[in-house]
């Protein structure tokens, strides 16, 4: 048995040994807990690949034989509650869950989960199939090859969620919570990078993970006549404890005879050359969280209520350079803060009425860029954040019951996104809902909904992909990357979507629904349009003729058709 | 995509359970191809530059190189899984449980992960004792 696979039996054990002897003891004349144990072998047979139709994997992650067990114990005496469930059906294959009770002072509820899940391996075979005629052929040849094509990727995910309550006899009115969340992904997956100018050489290796995330979170919820109070504390953690793949990039060939052979052409053209030695690539940063959060709700006369809250958050990211390159800047840190209040109130005995505000303010560290001309001069450049924005947020909705069988809602809201980066623009977005529930004999339940999106100026790359073909002499650079003047998005600038469904339930043995969604939204650029239709319609029935038998079938119908008219470079444009 | 899943759950006896589940799902996409319509002719390269000639070739026959990519990535493939299985009390504290099932992919447009066809039989058989 692992370190990791043993962490389950030690939650284990810690839950039995904060659970009072009273309890176990059963110092009851009736059971103090009830449970059951049982345990027995596994198999599994694999004929071809297992990473699709194992992908996630359940029973075992591969062939062979193997010992399952599981567990349940619950017990309750004196005020105390206590519960456990294991389920061990292998060290990648396992869960848990816990929780203890006392006296409705202290709550403490744990759980741990891992599963394996099977990664693809992109076999790179096809790079060639647009741009390479024959090995002696003038053209732009694109050249892949993927260094670990038998290797089986993979990675482990495991999940640990504890929470505490504590509520002191002399404070009901206040609850104190803790928390503790630890995620890890551990194993291998494919990394693929590329050298020369662009992409003509593609490499794919594998790169180890072993990345672990913890939350810590701390607060409280306390209630003073009319007002209930929040706080939260949350302190969140990301590293990746795996070194990054390196590689030493091919060397810098000339792309015509003549062409100077010295690094400063090497680095204006190429992305970098084999006399960097060896480089690291598909690197993911440490990062680190830090929020606190407030809420704060009155409750109000005649079913009205005020909620309001407020949330601050800082994110760090870190990564530094090496002994063969440099960044800007080790760390990038972005900062968020959001202000939000809601009203809500009834008048008279079928129509509610509620109004909400957002504002939110998220601060991003610029990056500078630095371009090392051909002259040997080097250019910085300030890149503002894409992620820096203002959101302004304003909505309403309304409840209307027209009888005990019929009502109907109706919202409304407002969104504006202002982008610090002045060039990604304005996003303005209007929201109207209308949704209609009724039950127009006893066996037969209906709703019908619409939404509408009206979007201005969606987020977009702003002249990213190629306009009009043309220019002045020269070839590729003035009359392509000039010439990119058509803005690229598939963010839509209108939506329409609408959702019915009915439950015919004709005795009570038996259910009927029947459903259907159908969505498209477009846009409409300077050069370009897109548009994407979606149809989803669907039944399920459950049906139990008899006390001894339960049938049940569904059946879901997912269609979308995206039309891009988008000119997108594939080589040099 | 369609999805189809059927699920039963029957008590044989007082003693006997059994299930059965099975899904069902089809997989289908697939690219109408690339049509490029842009004009290229007010394109004037400097055809005595030495670097120009991989380019000019390349560029000044696109739609004939395009027109040469006969099959785009479509994809389909297809999932049934299926599990049979259930539970015999010997007694109100011992019972036997067991499953067998078939998960079962067919890929039918291997494109950028290769031949994903897979067949998996997997089950269990165990022991229980409920207290």
């Amino acid at each position: 048995m692992n370190m990791r696979s043993s962490r389950i039996w030690l939650l284990a054990v810690t839950l039995l040994v904060l659970c009072p002897v009273s309890v176990l003891a059963g110092e009851e004349t009736e059971k103090a807990f009830t449970g059951s144990v049982e345990t027995g072998i596994t198999g599994m047979a694999v004929s071809d690949d297992v990473k699709r139709a194992n992908e996630y994997t359940q029973i075992r992650p591969d062939n062979g034989v193997g010992v399952y067990g599981k567990a349940t114990l619950e017990g309750a005496n004196d005020g105390v509650l206590f519960n456990l469930d294991i389920d061990y059906m292998g060290p990648r294959d396992q869960e848990m869950e816990g929780g203890i009770d006392v006296n409705r002072i202290l709550r403490f509820d744990t759980e741990n989960k891992t599963f394996q899940h099977w990664l693809d391996n992109d076999q790179m075979d096809y790079a060639r199939a647009t741009m390479f005629e024959t090995s002696s052929a003038p053209n732009p040849a694109v050249y892949s090859e993927n260094l670990k094509i038998d290797e089986e990727f993979m990675v482990i995910h495991r999940e640990w969620l504890n929470e505490a309550e504590l509520s002191l006899p002399n404070m009901p009115n206040v609850t104190f919570k803790a928390g503790y969340r630890m995620e890890e992904r551990e194993g291998m997956a494919q990394a693929i990078t590329m050298s020369k100018c662009a992409s003509c050489h593609v490499v794919g290796d594998s790169k180890d993970i072993d990345e672990r995330t913890i939350d810590k979170t701390l607060g409280a919820t306390g209630k003073f006549g009319l007002a209930t109070i929040e706080y939260e504390y949350l302190d969140r953690s990301f590293d990746e404890r795996a070194d990054a793949p390196t590689i030493t990039y091919d060397r810098d060939t000339k792309p015509f005879a003549g062409a100077p052979d010295d690094t400063a052409w090497s680095e204006a053209l190429l992305t970098y050359a084999d006399d960097r030695g060896e480089l690291s690539y598909s690197e993911t940063p440490d990062s680190g969280k830090e929020s606190h959060l407030i809420k704060l709700k009155m409750d109000l006369p005649k079913q009205s209520s005020l909620t309001a809250s407020y949330i601050d958050a800082t994110v760090e990211s870190d990564k530094a350079g090496d002994a063969s390159y440099s960044l800007g800047s080790d760390s990038l840190e972005s900062d968020f803060e959001a202000y939000s209040a809601k009203a809500a109130t009834k008048i008279g005995d079928n129509l509610s009425l509620s109004a909400r505000a957002r504002f939110e303010e998220l601060d991003a560290d610029d990056s500078v860029v630095t371009f090392n001309v051909l002259d040997g001069t080097t250019i910085n450049k300030t890149i503002e954040s894409a992620e820096s924005r203002n959101v302004s947020v304003f909505g309403a909705d309304a409840f209307y019951r027209f009888s005990k069988t019929t009502n109907m809602r109706l919202g409304y809201e407002y969104e504006e996104i202002e982008r610090e980066e002045e060039k990604l623009g304005e996003t303005e977005t209007s929201t109207l809902k209308v949704s209609l529930n009724t039950r127009p004999s006893k066996t037969v339940a209906a709703r019908l909904s619409y939404t509408y999106q009206d979007i201005s100026d969606p987020f977009l790359n702003p002249k990213g992909v190629k306009g009009p073909a043309g220019g002045p002499g020269g070839f590729y650079g003035e009359n392509f990357y000039t010439e990119r003047l058509a803005d690229a998005t598939n963010q839509p600038e209108e939506v329409h979507e609408g959702k019915a469904s009915v439950t015919w339930t004709p005795y009570a043995r038996m259910s009927a629904t029947l459903y259907a969604r159908y969505l498209t939204e477009e846009n409409d650029l300077n050069y370009t349009t897109y548009k994407r239709d979606a149809y989803v319609p669907g039944f399920s029935v459950w049906y139990a003729p008899t006390n001894k038998l339960n049938l049940t079938m569904a059946y879901n119908f997912n269609k979308e058709e995206v039309e891009n008219q988008m000119c997108v470079g594939w080589y040099h444009g | 995509v369609h999805t189809l899943s059927l699920g039963a759950n029957y008590a044989a006896s007082d003693k006997l359970n059994l299930y059965l589940n099975a899904i069902y799902n089809l997989a289908e996409a697939e690219m109408d191809g690339v049509y490029l319509t842009t004009d290229n002719s007010n394109l004037t390269p400097d055809t005595t530059l030495a670097e120009n000639a991989a380019l000019i070739k390349y560029y000044t026959n696109f739609e004939g190189r395009i027109a040469k990519v006969e099959n785009y990535s479509d994809l389909e493939y297809t999932q049934i899984e299926l599990a049979l299985g259930g539970q015999y009390d010997f007694s109100e504290e011992f019972y036997m449980t067991a499953q067998a099932g078939v998960d079962f992919f067919d890929d039918a447009e291997e494109y950028v992960y290769g031949d994903q066809d897979g067949t998996v039989y997997s089950g269990y058989l165990g022991f229980g004792y409920k207290f």
